[in-house]
């Protein structure tokens, strides 16, 4: 679906259009900052900090881009900057580490690719992939937490995994 | 088995002798098969599987739309809307002029002679609030902006990014007595938030 028309009332200033840019990319954003920073109050300031840097900067967004490069960027700023706050906050001695980024902040944007990917499948589906990677249980326990046939989950990993693969097409395009 | 069924294959973590039996033949899913490994690894982290509270959303709504309002229609509320701006303008220049700030610098271009910028900085509570004009300096490219930074030593702050670097008004949470060494980049929209090699201004320390 384009984003275009709701990218435009944004940058024109239609508050409606930040609630439903909020629907389309908060978990995302949510998962970068929570994924780098480990804390989920800081990944709700990371989240409101995100959407206001967007909404003070629309003006300047080109509606015929895709958004969501765009909000990431801003996210993975924001959240560098609070993690340097924390750290600073942390030790009042100015030293090396907080020039330094921690493991945490590699692959962000794989994790952001990866959830909006999540967020789009199918309800059931993304229930069988959560308990089989998140929760590291075989198909067939799978089934018995689930309460569904073993062949209902191994269809719907079968499907699931491939909307997830052609999803994340992008990502090797990206990087190729 | 056809190139979607072996990518969701592996994105499953099934890697049997028919899906490396493919592999070996399709250049197509070699090239895939890094990042649906790495995407793998992604779908166990708690990162993306954790649901930011529902609250948060009215509260970034309330939070932005609070600050912009809406432009209406009406004439009579543009006429007072244009009367009310032009009293705030007169208002805010005034204030500029009885207001000095604690600091002001120029700022050199190491590449060009031909760019004059100079930074102001009104110490505040939380850091400092920020000045910044540059002449010479055209709009930053498509798909790069200009990025302003305290630094001491290797720590590297940034005070924000801008295109325009005729006229820009910052907030930085340092101070330049701990921060003595001011600088502007040009930074590409890759997410990277490190700065770039590339230095367009920069003051001594």
């Amino acid at each position: 679906m384009s984003t275009k028309p709701m990218m435009r009332r944004f940058r024109n200033g239609d508050p409606t259009a930040v609630r439903e840019l909020y629907r389309r990319y908060a978990k995302p954003v949510f998962s970068v900052a929570f994924g780098a920073l480990g804390d989920r109050g800081l990944a709700e300031e990371a989240v409101q900090q995100t959407f206001l840097q967007a909404w003070r900067g629309a003006s300047r967004f080109n509606v015929d881009k895709d958004p969501a490069p765009w909000l990431y960027a801003i996210a993975r700023r924001v959240t560098v900057d609070l993690y340097r706050r924390e750290k600073r906050h942390e030790s009042d001695r100015i030293d090396t580490e907080m020039a330094v980024l921690a493991e945490s902040f590699e692959g962000t944007w794989e994790r952001w690719a990866v959830r909006e990917a999540v967020d789009r499948l199918p309800a059931e589906e993304r229930a069988v992939v959560r308990s089989i990677h998140f929760l590291g249980l075989s198909r067939q326990e799978t089934a018995d937490r689930l309460g569904i046939p073993l062949g209902t989950v191994q269809s719907r990993a079968h499907r699931a995994h491939r909307r997830l693969a052609g999803f994340l097409q992008h990502l090797n395009e990206a990087t190729a | 088995m056809n190139c979607e069924d072996v990518r969701a294959a592996f994105l499953a973590g099934i890697d049997g002798p028919v899906e490396q039996a493919h592999l070996r033949s399709c250049s197509a899913c070699q090239a895939e098969f890094e990042t649906l490994e790495a995407a793998r690894g992604v779908l166990t982290s708690p990162a993306v599987w954790e649901e930011p509270p529902p609250e948060l959303e009215d509260q970034v709504v309330g939070l932005i739309t609070g600050r912009r309002r809406v432009p209406t229609t009406q004439r009579w509320f543009r006429y007072a809307a244009g009367i009310a701006a032009g009293v705030l303008v007169i208002a805010v220049g005034i204030s500029l002029l009885l207001y000095r700030p604690d600091w002001r610098i120029d700022m050199t271009a190491p590449t060009s002679s031909n760019v004059v910028a100079d930074i102001a900085g009104w110490n505040t509570r939380e850091g400092t609030r920020l000045a910044f004009h540059a002449k010479g300096l055209g709009s930053a490219p498509e798909g790069f902006v200009y990025e302003l930074w305290f630094s001491a030593g290797a720590d590297h702050v940034s005070a924000g990014t801008f295109k325009d670097p005729s006229s820009v008004r910052l907030v930085v949470g340092v101070t330049r007595l701990d921060y003595p060494h001011i600088w502007v980049t040009l930074e590409p929209l890759d997410g990277n938030p490190a700065p770039s090699s590339s230095i367009v201004l920069e003051t001594g320390a």
